[in-house]
């Protein structure tokens, strides 16, 4: 369930893998702005876990 | 403060390495045909790796990699050219280009060699707009009796959406 600004979700998911603090990063510059994607992060394992921003999640819903 | 001499040293510096790198093409192939793109460009050849996937992206560009801890997209050059898919092997490469300031790796098929063209060897590409590609053709190189299609990177990446990333990053 998440809360942005004024409204609430939920999102249904495959798999829940964890939580961690990571350094948000943001994507490469030649990848068009995905609404809904605030960014990326390296994971301690070497791989790639994309970031979601609510906000624009639940924008984009709504547009 | 660069002093006079010093740019100078510079210009000389960077001329050496552009001569150097002049006429060199790194070649590889998709499928049947063998192109090339200029040596200049090139940073890196890697294997092929985890790929993560980043929705809402044209086909062709698979997704981004962590390269050393940067994070590069890449961009299936088969798909690019309308080519049907094919699955990666160990032959697969990325090959990882640097343009305009924008990393990113190329997948191909898999890569040949560095040849050195002579200019007088590279022919324009046909007028005709005979294929889909086309555009992306920088010249047409000759090789012994093979021949190399010369990729314009710039193309490659698309001028519009690279210029539309440029002005709105500030």
């Amino acid at each position: 369930m998440i809360e942005s600004d004024s409204k609430t979700a939920c999102l249904f998911i495959d798999k829940l893998v964890g939580e961690q603090q990571v350094v948000v990063k943001a994507l490469p510059r030649y990848l068009k702005k995905v609404q809904g994607i605030a960014g990326c992060t390296i994971l301690g394992d070497g791989g790639i876990s994309l970031i979601l921003d609510a906000n624009g999640i639940l924008e984009r819903q709504l547009s | 403060m660069v002093t006079e001499e010093m740019a100078e040293v510079l210009s000389d510096y960077v001329e050496t390495a552009e001569d150097t790198q002049r006429g060199k093409f790194l070649t590889f192939s998709i499928g049947k045909e063998a192109y090339g793109f200029e040596i200049k460009y090139v940073t890196e050849i890697i294997g092929i790796q985890e790929i993560t996937e980043v929705p809402e992206l044209p086909n062709y560009v698979k997704g981004i990699i962590n390269l050393r801890g940067k994070i590069i997209p890449v961009m299936d050059v088969r798909l690019r050219f309308k080519k049907e898919a094919r699955e990666y092997n160990d032959r697969t490469c990325i090959v990882v280009i640097d343009i305009r300031d924008i990393s990113i790796g190329l997948i191909v098929d898999h890569v040949a060699e560095v040849i050195v063209i002579p200019p007088e060897n590279i022919v324009p590409p046909p007028t005709i707009k005979t294929g889909f590609h086309n555009r992306y053709i920088k010249g047409i190189g000759k090789v012994g009796t093979e021949v190399k299609l010369l990729l314009d990177c710039d193309k490659l990446l698309n001028d519009e959406e690279v210029d539309a990333l440029n002005s709105t990053v500030e």
